[in-house]
């Protein structure tokens, strides 16, 4: 037990490829056999497993013995509640796996039986080739039930619902007429069920079951031929997982019900110690944390930079033309009325112009340290955001004194970080007093100095965070707003990390106080 | 004075024209660069406004072609680049050929004009 325990404290290097067994299993003596068979050292428990046509060659990787049986046989020596373990996939490459055939490439099914899904959905999202994808959703269909379950999983998140059969179905269709089986985010209702940009979507069905799986890359950009093969990589693995979890969850609700897969390759009936050892497999798998899946937030804005500077250049053109023609009619013998127009469309014009050319400023290459004038650049973002902030008091001030006329505060740094931080600080603090129904409504922001930083206050008075929500507001995906992504503030605490400097949030009475700290 | 606009976004290019025929010039408008060639090889224009990027080629081969007609004095001259995308590349190829460059959308699009029709150093 002890030693078991040791092994799974270990931080584990990326490119180990060891199952490690559940303390309940090791004294089992269906273990003893395997264990002999493959003098298993008792403190590291270092078997490959891998699916060889039909047989499982299943080998200790530091003497090299391997254990060859077949799939009927193995079902005998290692009983389904046998070998629970956790096995690191990231040095598996998916892309090897040829995805027209079915058949698994090696007996995770057997040791992911009892991990959890979340957990092997999230060392996939984890992994280098397929981190282009932010968020899986999985929704189950029980037969015969008037609901599916959904679940949405990101690399460090887990959300659970339901859906209405109806919906499921509609889902289930959508996917099957479709040819490409990618969709954007107007193909189908999909932000009804949080689905974000572009996504690769699969449908099938189990024994009992409908299930429908989405991988979303939380962006409009369009998925890419490579994106959609990585997927079908990763298929047939996925659809073993989600047998299995199926199985299992099952299980634990004392449903017996085994599904086809599972059932041909295990046929072993459930039998009471079945919850107990599922159980312990569970508290033993939220042992480790998988801290590889960091996310790398930076990438995404950059993407988002691209995307905009293409729709700088390929909107900045005709907006001149229609510039130009304007001057043209100027020279036209015009009524008062025409004149007026003419000059609202010109205005127009200009305006898009201004707007085009502030946000490629703001988008430009992320990691600029320049001398810039923080003044100008948070009065700049109070521009930004002036049509969701209307009817919003906003103020600048500097040593508690407010700033008015030109004055100028230069710096040193990286505008482009702080602008997009204080962008989300400021749109998070409008939609709060929106939601708080606050009156007089204000955002203020405060220039401080102190020796080797500069803090930069962004304080509204709306209804504040509550307490339970301020432990976790930072982390990714984590939103109580319906139509939330949850990565705003973690997008800003990213950004400010990268510039060596911080944001922080100070509880207050009169609403949100948040801090960014700007190195000097 | 007779001037050729070389440029594909249509609205850009007949309102070019449109200003520049209101101040008394007059004007052949394309926007394919091999067009704009062949126009070059048949015509004697005193200034040609060209867009760098066109549907068929840029504007720097349009250039590279028109060194048979004309010394490279003249085509300093008579060639006027406009642009959206100023890379320091595209400034040293311009450089190269002594050629001006405006920015679009211009600045001002009145002393543009008068830029295209004027003598180029009052800008």
């Amino acid at each position: 037990m002890e030693d078991t325990h040791n092994t799974h404290s270990k931080k584990s290097n990326a490119l180990d490829h060891k199952v490690y067994l559940a303390p309940s299993i090791k004294n089992l003596p269906q273990f003893q056999f395997l264990k002999d068979y493959l003098c298993l050292d008792e403190t590291e428990a270092s078997i490959k497993v891998d699916f060889d046509q039909s047989n499982y060659v299943i080998s200790n990787i530091n003497t090299k013995s391997t254990f060859v049986c077949s799939m009927k046989n193995m079902t005998t020596y290692l009983q389904d509640k046998v070998l629970i373990g956790h096995q690191h996939f990231s040095d598996i490459d998916f892309s090897n796996t040829i995805s027209k055939n079915p058949k698994p490439n090696s007996l995770e099914i057997i040791f992911a039986k009892s991990s959890s899904i979340q957990e092997y959905i999230q060392l996939i999202l984890a992994k280098t080739k397929l981190s282009v994808f932010s968020t899986v959703h999985l929704f189950i269909h029980p037969r015969g039930k008037n609901m599916a379950y959904h679940e949405t999983f990101g690399r460090s998140s887990h959300q659970k619902d339901l859906v209405q059969t109806e919906d499921f179905f509609e889902l289930y269709n959508a996917i099957k007429k479709s040819k490409e089986r990618t969709f954007g985010q107007s193909s189908f209702k999909a932000s009804k069920y949080n689905i974000i940009g572009t996504c690769v979507g699969r449908e099938f069905t189990l024994t009992n079951h409908d299930v429908i799986l989405f991988f979303s890359r939380n962006d409009m950009i369009p998925m890419e031929y490579l994106e959609t093969t990585l997927f079908e990589n990763e298929f047939y693995n996925l659809v073993n997982h989600i047998n299995v979890y199926i199985s299992n969850k099952e299980a634990i609700n004392n449903i017996s019900i085994y599904t086809d897969l599972f059932d041909n390759i295990l046929n072993v009936p459930l039998n009471k110690n079945w919850n107990a050892s599922v159980e312990s497999a569970i508290d033993l798998l939220q042992v480790e944390t998988y801290n590889e899946a960091e996310i790398n937030h930076q990438e995404r804005i950059s993407l988002l930079g691209d995307l905009l500077n293409t729709l700088r250049h390929e909107l900045s053109n005709p907006l001149f033309g229609l510039q130009l023609s304007a001057e043209v009619l100027k020279f036209e013998q015009l009524d008062s009325e025409q004149e007026m127009f003419l000059g609202q469309i010109e205005k127009s014009i200009r305006r898009s112009q201004k707007i085009i050319e502030n946000f490629s400023e703001f988008f430009s290459d992320n990691l600029e340290q320049r001398e810039f004038d923080l003044i100008e650049l948070i009065e700049e973002v109070f521009t930004l955001t002036k049509s969701e902030s209307r009817a919003i008091s906003k103020n600048l001030y500097l040593d508690n004194t407010r700033v008015s006329g030109d004055l100028k505060y230069s710096i040193h740094g990286h505008p482009t970080s702080i602008a997009q931080i204080l962008f989300n600080l400021i749109i998070n603090s409008v939609q709060a007093i929106k939601e708080g129904k606050t009156k007089d409504p204000a955002i203020n922001i405060y220039l401080s100095e102190e020796p080797a930083f500069l803090n930069v206050k962004v304080v509204d008075n709306g209804p504040g965070v509550p307490l339970e929500h301020q432990k976790d507001f930072f982390k990714p995906f984590y939103t109580t707003k319906v139509d939330g992504t949850g990565l705003g503030l973690a997008i800003c605490l990213n950004l400010a990390k990268k510039i060596q400097g911080d944001l922080s949030y100070k509880p207050t009475k009169t609403g949100s106080i948040f801090v960014l700290r700007i190195p000097k | 004075m007779k001037i050729l606009v070389i440029e594909d976004e249509i609205l850009i290019q007949k309102s070019l024209q449109k200003l520049l025929e209101l101040k008394g010039c007059s004007v052949t408008a394309t926007s394919m660069g091999r067009e704009a060639i062949q126009l070059i090889q048949n015509n004697s224009y005193d200034r040609i406004i060209c867009d760098l990027m066109l549907q068929d080629i840029t504007g720097f081969d349009i250039i590279e072609e028109s060194k048979s007609l004309y010394s490279s004095h003249e085509i300093a001259e008579k060639f006027i680049i406009i642009t959206a995308y100023s890379s320091p590349q595209v400034i040293e190829n311009a450089q190269k050929y002594s050629c001006k460059i405006l920015n679009k959308p211009f600045e001002d699009i009145h002393s543009a004009i008068n830029f295209f029709i004027g003598n180029k150093d009052e800008k």
